[in-house]
């Protein structure tokens, strides 16, 4: 193995970890990938770390040794397809059906897809998902419908903000749309149960991910990341709670004015 | 448990849940072969959990044993059709969501009832703690019973 070939398969291996890391994979995950691909293509020692901010990978065949990091910004877009994607291909790299030509092909167009579900599918998903809700949080038809509506609101809304702003606000603004217009909307429609109306209208922003990241990554042992991410989904729901608590303050008690 | 175990609105109900789980995997981007397997996680969970609590088990408890199903069903389809775990127990949680107790927590303090608050928080943080519990016990106990971690990759190879 060459000088050339083991800096490639050391940018490919962080091009991967990255790829993974941002679309919300656990770290564990992504630690067992990069040493998969790293050894498949004749590495003798694969050393990776994983936090959900920074990848370190170290990487060494009989004469020399390589080390590289590589920062983790902008962590926006969830997209499990394309964990699945990579960590499919790392398995093919093992069996040995992969070249290593092809796997930067391959990483390339996995990164490019831009979402496998188009934009307007998510946005009925978000809609139909939060009526769901609340319906099963004791709503009928009437909270479904503005359930929907609103949690369609919030969605948007957490897409519109984008890396703008830090996660906790970000959380909270989306949800402070939702809530505010499921409380408009149960007051001017047929619509009674103001509960499932608001609890439908912020699932969308539920830490469904960060919480099984958080489970997933203590159970491998890695204490730091799980830590980390259980502490990003309290704050989180967190969010969602301030936001709540203070639209029904308005709404329960009106705005008393001295 | 009145008259009769299962009625025509839980039929709806386990419905609601399959879409909502559903829906909600398509807005994480899950593999289009998994979004069905999915929502029935998600709606079986559910279903457990209503279950469990119906049969007056208490409700921090039938959220352990629901988050114990999600873990040990999610890690049985992921060896089935070869995908991360992770793709689906983030559908199948959600269900589980003390979304109804926190609300009230929320409800108490604004309107000042500070003392029936913090009772509800303490049980909303109690649930989640119970569902993150069963998740873990649930995926362990099936990684156990498995088979050994033969493909767990670690960091040196040895060439035999």
């Amino acid at each position: 193995m060459n000088e050339s070939s083991l800096e490639q398969v050391l940018e490919l291996c962080l091009r991967a970890g990255s790829v993974m890391l941002k679309n919300g994979a656990e770290t564990s995950r992504v630690e067992e990938t990069i040493v998969r691909i790293g050894q498949s293509f004749g590495c003798r020692t694969v050393h990776s770390f994983a936090t959900p901010t920074g990848l370190f990978v170290s990487m060494a065949d009989s004469e020399r040794e390589k080390t590289r990091m590589l920062r983790i910004t902008g962590t926006s877009t969830i997209n499990l397809s394309k964990v699945h994607e990579v960590n499919d291909l790392s398995r093919r790299c093992a069996s040995g059906t992969v070249t290593l030509a092809d796997l930067a092909v391959e990483l390339n167009r996995i990164d490019r897809v831009p979402y496998t579900y188009r934009l307007r599918y998510q946005h009925l998903a978000a809609a139909v998902s939060s009526g769901a809700f609340a319906v099963l949080f004791g709503g009928s038809l009437p909270e479904f419908l503005v359930g929907a509506v609103c949690g369609w609101l919030s969605n948007s809304a957490w897409g519109m903000i984008g890396d703008r702003m830090p996660t906790f606000l970000r959380t909270f603004f989306a949800a402070l749309v939702g809530v505010v217009m499921a409380v408009i909307g149960v007051k001017y429609s047929f619509a009674t149960h103001t509960e499932a109306a608001i609890l439908g209208a912020v699932i969308p922003l539920v830490p469904g991910v960060a919480v099984t990241n958080s489970v997933r990554d203590l159970m491998a042992g890695e204490l730091l990341s799980g830590v980390a991410r259980a502490a990003d989904a309290a704050l989180t729901a967190f969010a969602i709670a301030v936001a709540v608590a203070l639209v029904l303050t308005v709404a329960l008690r009106g705005v008393v004015i001295q | 448990m009145n008259e009769t175990f299962f009625t025509w609105r839980d039929l709806l109900l386990a419905v609601a849940g399959f879409a909502a789980t559903y829906c909600y995997a398509v807005l994480y981007q899950v593999p289009k072969k998994a979004l069905v397997l999915v929502g029935l996680v998600g709606t079986g969970a559910w279903l457990v959990q209503e279950f469990v609590s119906r049969l007056g088990v208490a409700s921090v408890a039938s959220a352990f044993i629901g988050g114990m199903f999600v873990a040990m069903v999610s890690e049985f389809l992921a060896r089935r059709v070869r995908m991360p775990v992770t793709v689906f127990v983030v559908g199948g949680i959600v269900p589980l969501v003390p979304g109804s107790k926190a609300y009230a927590t929320m409800r108490e303090f604004v309107m000042g009832n500070e003392m029936f608050g913090i009772v509800r928080g303490a049980e909303t943080i109690l649930i989640a703690a119970a569902i993150s519990a069963g998740l873990l016990l649930g995926g362990t106990l099936v990684r156990m019973t498995g088979r050994a971690r033969s493909d767990r990759a670690t960091g040196t190879r040895n060439h035999s």
